[in-house]
């Protein structure tokens, strides 16, 4: 944005949802568009956490509009910032969240996490057939994670996670 | 991850590393060329100074080009594996969860 680097999180906030706010009169109306997708981390573009005031904007935008929050924790989540999930730094909540790499200590599994009416919204199927696992809650992934692998440590991990049904309470 | 008490390792070891990093940023010997220290728990990136492009608002043309991938590749030759990202100079340190 060119701000001097000393620039505060708030007033970057503050730039950057009066640009979201911008989008959205400009180039897809709040009727046009479904959802704001992010990751509260971003990863490969560069590491860049989101400010707390930021991730609140979103939220007041997405609830203003009738949008779904989506964030992507498939590289922040489980662990790896401190919390079980970034977005707890904050306490803001998504509609669906996104997970995967921590999640089995390196197997590959992933998993969408939402509420029972998203989640029922989706014909059978769809999802699964891209590799993605769609997943209503949590504890299906033991399941799945002993399916796949038996005993081995991805399970171990797996279940730890599903005693915790860490993840149901930070969705709406 | 309960019984390991995971999460406030993490916590412990973000501080230590953070706080390494912040100490080498304020070496007057590299200050110049680090432009940020920042992340999350065990998501820490470090931004380095780089001599491109012009159009570049932070662009330091006494940087060193390709610092990050430098010192992604000369920490790997000491064993330690670490990634850049971005389009930037911005070399990533990861906890250990596979980053698959």
């Amino acid at each position: 944005m060119g701000l001097p680097a000393v620039t505060s999180s708030e007033e970057l906030s503050t730039r950057a949802l009066y640009q979201l706010d911008l989008l959205l009169q400009q180039q897809t109306t709040p009727d046009d568009t479904a959802a704001i997708l992010i990751e509260p981390v971003l990863g490969e573009g560069g590491y860049v956490p989101a400010p707390p005031s930021f991730l609140k904007g979103l939220r007041e935008v997405a609830d203003k509009h009738g949008l779904l929050l989506i964030f992507d924790e498939v590289q922040c989540g489980f662990g790896r910032t401190g919390k079980y999930f970034f977005c707890e730094y904050s306490g803001v909540v998504p509609d669906i969240m996104v997970v995967a790499k921590g999640i089995a200590n390196g197997f590959p599994l992933s998993g969408i996490i939402s509420r029972k009416d998203i989640m029922d919204a989706q014909a059978p199927g769809t999802i699964v057939r891209t590799g993605l696992i769609s997943l209503r809650f949590l504890n299906s992934i033991y399941c799945l994670g002993r399916n796949l692998c038996g005993k081995c440590c991805s399970l171990r991990c797996c279940s730890g996670m599903r005693r915790c049904h860490e993840g149901r309470k930070h969705i709406r | 991850m309960k019984e390991e008490n995971i999460l406030d390792n993490v916590q412990a070891r973000s501080a230590e590393l953070f706080a390494s990093l912040e100490q080498l940023r304020r070496d007057p010997a590299v200050a110049p060329f680090i432009l940020d220290v920042r992340g999350a728990g065990l998501m820490a990136g470090v931004e380095f100074a780089s001599p491109t492009p012009a159009s570049d608002v932070f662009r330091f043309q006494g940087a060193p080009a390709n610092l990050a991938s430098r010192v992604a590749k000369r920490c790997q030759e000491n064993g330690l594996f670490i990634l850049t990202t971005s389009v930037y100079q911005v070399r990533m340190f990861s906890s250990a969860f596979l980053n698959i």
